[in-house]
């Protein structure tokens, strides 16, 4: 999964004077990302432990060559943000940030596809290389280096799948939670083809929440082009419909979005489903044995 | 968030779009207020509670302005009383029309743009009928954004005419369509939709009525979108409206088991757990990645005030909040109901992930049962019920 995220990409950390940018900007940094600079306007050339800070996007890219951000400047202010970072040429955007407006993503979705930029979130619990880089707030103690590929909309249960492949023994190639927002950068989709691409990988989870058609398009195209074994898993199945609970997106069109119509599409497609989350790996593990 | 209908409506009106003429008893306590509604016609008796369905509901009901309106009114409020978010009785004019038409704006997840969508066949069952006749919905991309100040309410020419010709309307009925897909528009993105949507959408003469609509405003939207915030709140519980301000998110169940998680997807999945082992959860509550001491605090005071709770399950993966803080906020809150006395609830914790072994060390001298998974926490939770 190289061509992503690996211990040489260089990564810069907008909002790294906060409390959650200082925190798991470090965090990164120690797991053995390579952490070159932080963006926070107004803290230019002060420094967060080894790590130089900038008062802006384009300073900190031609000071430091940073390709890739990592997002934990507020709800607020996070368009703006990234907007300057990609105008000062980033192509890679992971935004852990939660609570940016529907309407304020879909203009910067749009805007990024312009710009041939790749973008992870909002509301995203970052991407990981295990044994080798992470951006964002996976808990680095849990990723093992190993062969699973683990795509989600949900951040702990990410970290849920994370643990399991970990203590089974496989261990992961690549992490990607796309997140649980609404409109969202990468699809499953996308994140899914990568790890169809990627050598290291040899099992993938699928993790769903209700809401939208992340998982339906995902299935569609697993079904055509995706020979690796893939197990998925869907929360909310006994969720009131309608409701939105938490961030888990609620709007359904006939039945269009449902936890029903999401596995009868992944079933449809060949992909075996998780009977809870506390078998995810284990139902992969059976399925990659075969 | 839903928008309460008679709020969307007058936001329709102040975009410009016809509505019909009606009155609100908002405390189900004003007698007869039908006789301030002009005309003579029949009207409608529309009970405003949470309708997240499109499916009858049983509150909306028409009557002739006779003898029998007041007894149909009595019916219906006492019918509401036990809805305890209910925001009143909405009594509308009767629009006769011929054709209703069903039109909306929302957000499509998988292209992240807004879509029009729109059906000349609107009206009841719309759900079935967006199964059985796919080919005559009519429905496309709109480079809508709210970013775009000034310009957002642009739809491209081609697409106003497309979706005008899909719906076999008279041609005078033209400039008034553009007119209410731009209208439309502007409220779609200047109040933060994630859906907007009319049915039916009446025509009467050269006019277009909308007769109902559901706006959903994005959540995310609440610093700049005050009012409607405050409007949506009617139909939250004092339970949800307690979580939200701490960050949280609540949606009371059914059953006995008391449940704070942290994460939607993780909460979510540990429902489907309990139900799938034939246990049953009292509540949905996600904690939030900016969970503290105090509003984990909050969270089990809101779980525990349900007299029908017997068992709390705590399930935590540490990440961006650790479980020590989870095991502190759980430790108080508990000591401090067994102070009281008042300890009718055995907390059972399943944590993972950061801050597992400061949570271990701080649990070792409490009887706070502190569980590896889910499935032992399962065992321990039919040992107390």
């Amino acid at each position: 999964m190289s061509q992503l995220l690996n211990c040489s990409t260089r990564i810069m950390v907008q909002g790294l004077t906060g409390k959650s940018g200082r925190l798991h900007g470090l965090n990164c940094l120690k797991y053995g990302s390579r952490i070159v600079g932080g963006v926070v306007p107004g803290k230019g050339g002060s420094f967060v432990d080894s790590i130089p800070v900038f008062n802006s996007a384009e300073e900190c890219i031609n000071k430091t060559g940073a390709e890739a951000t990592l997002v934990f400047v507020p709800a607020l202010h996070t368009i703006e943000a990234v907007h300057e970072a990609v105008d000062a040429g980033i192509k890679l955007v992971v935004i852990i940030t939660e609570g940016i407006p529907v309407h304020d993503m879909s203009w910067l979705k749009v805007y990024l596809q312009k710009k041939s930029c790749i973008c992870i979130g909002p509301n995203s619990p970052g991407i990981a290389t295990a044994g080798e880089a992470k951006m964002g707030i996976i808990p680095g103690e849990i990723l093992k280096k190993g062969n699973v590929g683990i795509v989600s909309r949900s951040g702990t249960l990410t970290y849920e799948a994370i643990m399991q492949t970990t203590n089974a023994g496989l261990g992961q190639s690549m992490v990607i939670g796309v997140g649980g927002d609404p409109v969202h950068g990468m699809s499953i989709k996308e994140a899914v083809h990568l790890l169809e691409k990627d050598i290291t990988t040899e099992g993938i989870i699928v993790i769903g929440e209700p809401g939208g058609g992340d998982e339906e398009e995902a299935a569609r195209y697993i079904e055509q082009h995706v020979d690796k074994p893939v197990v998925g898993f869907i929360a909310g199945v006994n969720a009131p419909e309608g409701k939105r609970m938490g961030h888990a997106g609620a709007l359904f069109f006939g039945h269009k979005g449902s936890c029903a119509a999401k596995i009868k599409a992944l079933q449809g497609a060949g992909i075996t489903i998780a009977e809870n989350y506390e078998v995810i790996a284990d139902t992969l593990m059976k399925k990659m044995s075969v | 968030m839903l928008l309460p209908e008679f709020y969307a409506k007058n936001y329709l009106k102040e975009y410009g779009i016809k509505v019909p003429e009606s009155v609100l008893d908002s405390s189900l306590d004003q007698g007869n207020i039908v006789d301030s509604l002009p005309g003579s016609g029949a009207v409608y008796l529309k009970g405003q509670v949470p309708q997240w369905k499109r499916e009858k509901s049983g509150y909306i009901i028409k009557s002739e302005r006779s003898a029998s309106f007041s007894s149909k009114l009595e019916s219906l409020k006492e019918r509401l009383k036990k809805h305890s978010n209910c925001a009143g009785i909405l009594i509308e004019e009767d629009i006769p029309h011929n054709l209703a038409i069903y039109l909306s704006l929302f957000f499509d997840s998988n292209s992240g743009t807004a879509v029009l969508l729109c059906l000349g066949d609107g009206g009841e069952n719309i759900e079935e009928k967006f199964c059985s006749r796919p080919n005559k919905i009519f429905k496309r991309s709109l480079p809508l954004t709210q970013s775009d100040k000034g310009n957002n309410s642009l739809i491209p020419h081609e697409i106003i005419a497309d979706s005008f010709n899909s719906l076999c309307l008279p041609e005078e009925l033209k400039t008034c369509w553009e007119s209410l897909l731009f209208s439309l528009a502007a409220m779609f993105c200047e109040k933060d939709c994630l859906l907007l949507e009319i049915n039916p959408l009446a025509v009467k003469g050269n006019n277009f009525y909308a007769l109902d609509c559901k706006m959903f405003v994005d959540d995310n939207s609440c610093f700049r979108q005050v009012t409607l915030c405050k409007q949506a709140s009617v139909y939250r519980t004092a339970e949800e409206l307690a979580a939200a301000r701490y960050g949280m998110s609540f949606a009371p169940m059914e059953g006995t088991i008391g449940c704070l998680v942290n994460g939607a997807g993780l909460a979510l999945a540990t429902a489907d757990y309990l139900i799938e082992k034939q246990l049953s959860p009292a509540n949905f509550l996600d904690i939030g990645g900016r969970a503290t001491v105090e509003s984990i605090k909050k969270g089990l005071e809101i779980i525990c005030a349900n007299k029908k709770v017997r068992v709390v399950l705590v399930n935590v993966f540490g990440g961006i909040i650790n479980c020590g803080m989870v095991a502190e906020a759980v430790l108080e809150f508990f000591r401090a109901l067994k102070k009281k006395k008042k300890l009718p609830f055995t907390p059972i914790l399943v944590l993972r992930g950061a801050g597992v072994e400061e949570a271990r060390t701080m649990l070792a001298h409490s009887d706070i049962r502190l569980a590896n998974s889910l499935s032992t926490a399962v065992a321990e939770i039919r040992r107390y019920l």
